[in-house]
């Protein structure tokens, strides 16, 4: 049995949630596991994994902006994030120097890793998108990328390998000979399963990410989603309130609903409606799912690259949420061009493949 | 100090000075154009706003061209 510290990023729970498979398989070797994490991605793996010890471990600031400008407020941060890994460093010192562990695997967490133990990190950007304008500025993120990888053993992509099935596109495409080196592509993680439900639901409306740019989309679809015909349920992802409300016989609107709740939903859907954020993108892969519409969060480069990306490979139809019309939109989306995702392995034989080609020789020995 | 920190610390020293070189320099020209403006050296504004021009071009076709080949 091994000790094995996993430390996700909160900056929303696709972090959280895309350990979740990798967590259970190391658990499943009987090996283990403590978390040290913070915020709402600590909650959602306390609720997974009991069992496990969690240390709380505060990470960076969030820069969500009001408005489209995301990047200016980020830029910004900088000074912030910088402290906050400072102090990570620090804190990552101390919870070493208490416990001792064979494996680090640090979800998108810059400052988790150590020079003494083989420690690998998570993530699906190798390669930051900016505005054509800034490409200065994104070769820099590149290399400074690849600085940050030689930290690490391993760097798992939950992608799969670039070519015609990569989900996350030039995103998940490694820029330098260090990434190169150390990259691994595990294909897609997803914490949702596919379910034996049938499609009886015509639309899912998932609306979720980080506020104020959830409620404005809330304000924008609420109206339009009214105005569309058959069965409809709408995912607030607003979590203060817990009071379903129903609005008709075949619309309801849920203001927050459980994980397990939204696979049901996810998989009774025959048409998704969502942000295009990564971890979104593979729970629909996981699921198969051939339609849906995606509206990026304004101002989130990644999230409109991959609604640009989408479209382009006529995967899926995107909008963004300033010039939605629904009727429109999801007419457009059904259209027989787009195709939905490709056939790929599944989070069950990725996770497998993970531990035996690259967690187990730092952890069976 | 940790390694991460001091690196990230001159990255952010080396990207802020960068901002202010480059809105420095913005001003500079601004203010050269203005004062051959102001002087009636028309042919100096006019080769000024020539070598913007060009620059701006320079810089938006080598943008167009790592797009187009898939660099970035």
């Amino acid at each position: 049995m091994s000790r094995i510290l996993v430390s996700p990023l909160n900056w929303g729970l696709g972090h959280a949630t895309r350990d979740i498979p990798i967590i259970k398989n190391l658990l499943g070797h009987n090996h283990e596991v403590t978390i040290a994490a913070c915020g709402n991605a600590r909650s959602v793996l306390e609720q997974e994994f009991p069992g496990c010890r969690f240390i709380e471990f505060p990470d960076y600031p969030v820069p969500y902006s009001q408005s489209r400008f995301f990047l200016p407020k980020l830029v910004a941060f900088f000074p912030f994030i910088l402290k906050a890994l400072s102090c990570e460093r620090k804190n990552l010192d101390l919870i070493l120097a208490k416990d001792s562990y064979d494996l680090i695997i640090s979800d998108n967490r810059l400052g988790v890793y150590s020079s003494e133990i083989p420690s690998v990190f998570i993530t699906h950007q190798l390669h930051y998108h900016l505005p054509m304008i800034f490409w200065p500025a994104e070769l820099l993120a590149v290399a400074m990328n690849g600085l940050e990888h030689e930290k690490y053993r391993h760097i798992i992509v939950p992608d799969n390998p670039p070519g015609g099935k990569a989900l996350a596109g030039k995103l998940s495409r490694p820029g330098t000979e260090a990434t190169k080196k150390r990259v691994y592509f595990s294909g897609i993680l997803s914490s949702t399963h596919k379910g034996d439900e049938g499609e009886d639901l015509d639309y899912l409306v998932m609306i979720s990410g980080p506020e104020p740019q959830r409620r404005r989309l809330e304000e924008i679809l609420l109206p339009q989603v009214h105005m569309t015909e058959g069965s409809r349920v709408i995912l607030l992802g607003s979590p203060a309130n817990h009071t379903a409300q129903k609005q008709s016989d075949t619309c309801r609107v849920i203001p927050y609903a459980s994980t397990r709740d939204k696979e049901n939903l996810m998989n009774r859907a025959k048409f998704i409606i969502c942000r295009s954020g990564y971890t979104s993108m593979m729970e629909l892969a996981e699921l198969g799912k051939r339609h849906a519409l995606f509206i990026p969060t304004p101002g989130q480069t990644e999230q409109e690259y991959l609604a640009w990306y989408y479209e382009k490979k006529c995967w899926f139809h995107s909008q963004s949420q300033y010039r939605l019309d629904l009727a429109d939109d999801i007419q457009l989306a059904r259209q027989p061009v787009y195709t939905g995702f490709p056939e790929m392995q599944k989070t069950e034989e990725n996770v497998k493949r993970l531990y035996d080609q690259v967690l187990a020789q730092y952890i069976d020995r | 100090m940790d390694d991460l920190v001091v690196t990230g610390a001159l990255g952010l020293m080396g990207f802020y000075l960068a901002v202010v070189l480059l809105l420095f320099a913005i001003y500079s020209v601004v203010r050269l154009m203005y004062s051959s403006l102001a002087s009636g050296n028309y042919w100096l504004a006019l080769g000024i706003a020539a070598a913007i021009v060009i620059a701006g071009s320079f810089y938006l076709a080598i943008g167009c061209w790592l797009h187009e080949t898939d660099r970035i």
